[in-house]
């Protein structure tokens, strides 16, 4: 038998995990995918108290919340709903009864820290980031006041890119991969997080970054006071001088270098807590 | 069969377990008993994987069982005391729970249930303690592992239900299984732990089949109070007591004056057990 990995069992493996996660979590999930209707339901709401309530809509002309209302809104919904949802999902990893339940299931770690990877860092957000601009699609669909939805919005443009003059650069590539980043990083984050910490995950986690972020400003401050800035100016627009035709190239480059090493460390980190954890 | 060899485990600075050496053969149900705090638990956890030693090693055929590889899961089952309400029914968490161990007979999960005279069809966070505990232990039966470790399976139980979990341990094990039962309630599971263990603070005083503990002690019924009893306690009409077997005499052992007996003399009944 092989110990290690096999893909008969991760398989089955995969499909009771997501069918656990589903039946645990499928409230969570679907409440947080239909805010853009939710939204239109209370913003047409409250514009139906602003109009007493009359039941004559002859003189009733209100929309739902524009483009940037919704794109705010998305983001919004987007950060809360991926620094909670993997200690939501997987943060029975550390309770005593669960934890030791799931220890014993007879599955290999990797596979069931395989399983755990593939449906947070990717099943969970893609199934939340389609349902959610689905819904915001149909809000756009059925009230044309809207204005366009924002997956249309989206296709058109290059979230992050920059322009000066005739040069334009797309940084870290195009908006969905912008997304995808973000994702991949906030989520190996708090999944570590709701790994390692038994209560208060999540505001353990923020605290945490707070504490670690501190003390890299400090480690930077120190760092920087000893450098000859006039020199380094120097070298940094020798360097992008040097690379201005293909500066979004380098964007991309440090940007998926910066992303490989978040993902991948936080990833080791939170295997070496699956592999060892103990009730 | 599992090896333990001089076995080791901390919680912090608080030593719990220290250089427990013993042996757990196949077909035996093991009693494991000892006070509050001697480290039962722990024990059972280090033994399914749970825990990891501290030092010394735990070898399952031939398997740390710390490294919780899918060969060893599938051949043993761990009932803790607290079990998972789960917002399932019983027979759908048996059945998809079940599908990752290769023997497991989800005809022989209903079976057991209807022994235990609990509803399959119930969901499992809408059960009472007791419920609970018995679909977890049909459960662990119907998986039809090896080795078995269970820690205080009979609490929770109401009196019918204590003899159906005794019924059903007798008859839903395989004969080469390994059970370790940890319980306080020794009268529940007298007629059916065979070997006991007696843990004690850090160490293991006792380790043998009801047999041998028959052979080196005598349980006295009697009416007569006896000089060389380790342990007496008075019944109505007479006394129990523990004594050396120095006539060879044949007696009923007592599991909870025996569990006394050691207690109040561990170092003489190590030494007699001890000697060969």
């Amino acid at each position: 038998m092989n110990n290690t990995f096999n893909f008969e069992r991760f398989g089955k493996y995969l499909a009771y995990d997501l069918k656990s996660v589903w039946k645990e979590q499928r409230v969570f999930l679907v409440t947080y995918a239909l805010i853009p209707i939710i939204i239109y339901i209370l913003t047409m709401f409250f514009a139906l108290v602003g109009h007493g309530f009359s039941m004559d809509f002859s003189d009733f002309s209100h929309s739902g919340a524009g483009l940037a209302a919704r794109i705010s809104a998305f983001s919004l919904a987007s950060v809360i709903f991926l620094i909670f949802f993997p200690s939501r999902t997987y943060g029975f990893i550390t309770d005593k009864a669960k934890g030791s339940a799931w220890i014993q299931l007879p599955a290999s770690r990797l596979e069931k820290f395989a399983s755990m990877m593939l449906i947070c860092l990717v099943i969970i957000p893609v199934a939340f980031f389609c349902a959610y601009l689905l819904c915001d699609a149909f809000v756009c669909l059925v009230d044309k006041g809207c204005g366009s939805s924002i997956l249309s919005s989206w296709s058109s443009a290059d979230l992050a890119s920059y322009e000066d003059g005739d040069k334009s650069f797309k940084v870290a590539g195009n908006g969905l991969w912008f997304l995808a980043n973000g994702v991949l990083q906030i989520v190996s984050v708090f999944l570590l997080g709701a790994l390692i910490f038994k209560k208060n995950k999540v505001a353990k986690t923020i605290l945490t970054i707070f504490v670690i972020s501190l003390a890299l400003s400090a480690v930077m401050g120190l760092i920087l006071s000893t450098i000859d800035f006039d020199s380094f100016g120097e070298r940094v627009q020798a360097w992008a001088f040097n690379h201005s035709d293909n500066m979004d190239f380098w964007f991309n480059f440090w940007g998926n270098v910066e992303l490989a090493v978040v993902v991948i460390g936080l990833g080791i980190w939170s295997w070496f807590r699956v592999k060892n954890v103990q009730h | 069969m599992i090896e333990i060899r001089d076995l080791a485990f901390s919680y912090g600075n608080v030593p719990v377990l220290k250089s427990i050496t013993t042996n757990l053969e196949e077909g035996r149900i093991y009693g494991l008993l000892g006070e509050n705090g001697v480290g039962k638990t722990t024990l059972l956890t280090l033994l399914c994987g749970l825990k990891k030693a501290g030092s010394g090693s735990i070898s399952t055929d031939g398997e740390n069982p710390f490294d919780r590889t899918p060969s060893l899961l599938e051949r043993q089952y761990y009932l803790p005391d607290e079990v998972v309400p789960v917002a399932l029914k019983a027979e759908v968490f048996a059945k998809e729970r079940g599908a990752f161990w290769p023997l497991y007979d989800h005809e022989k999960f209903l079976t057991i249930m209807k022994e235990f005279e609990n509803d399959p069809s119930k969901k499992m966070n809408q059960m009472s303690a007791g419920q609970l505990k018995k679909t977890y232990i049909s459960f662990g039966l119907a998986t039809g592992c090896k080795y078995l470790f269970m820690d205080e399976p009979t609490n929770g139980l109401d009196i019918p239900s204590k003899a159906q979990f005794r019924a059903a341990i007798m008859k839903y094990t395989p004969e080469d299984s390994t059970i370790v039962i940890s319980t306080h309630q020794v009268r529940d599971l007298e007629n059916i732990i065979d070997p006991v263990i007696i843990l004690d603070k850090q160490d293991v005083l006792l380790n043998a089949s009801i047999e041998e503990i028959s052979e080196k002690l005598y349980f006295d019924y009697g009416t007569t109070s006896r000089e060389d009893a380790l342990y007496r306690e008075a019944l109505p009409g007479g006394f129990l007591q523990v004594c050396p077997n120095t006539g060879g005499e044949e007696s009923k052992v007592n599991i909870e004056a025996l569990f006394n007996a050691v207690h109040a003399h561990k170092a003489l009944v190590k030494e007699m057990f001890n000697k060969q």
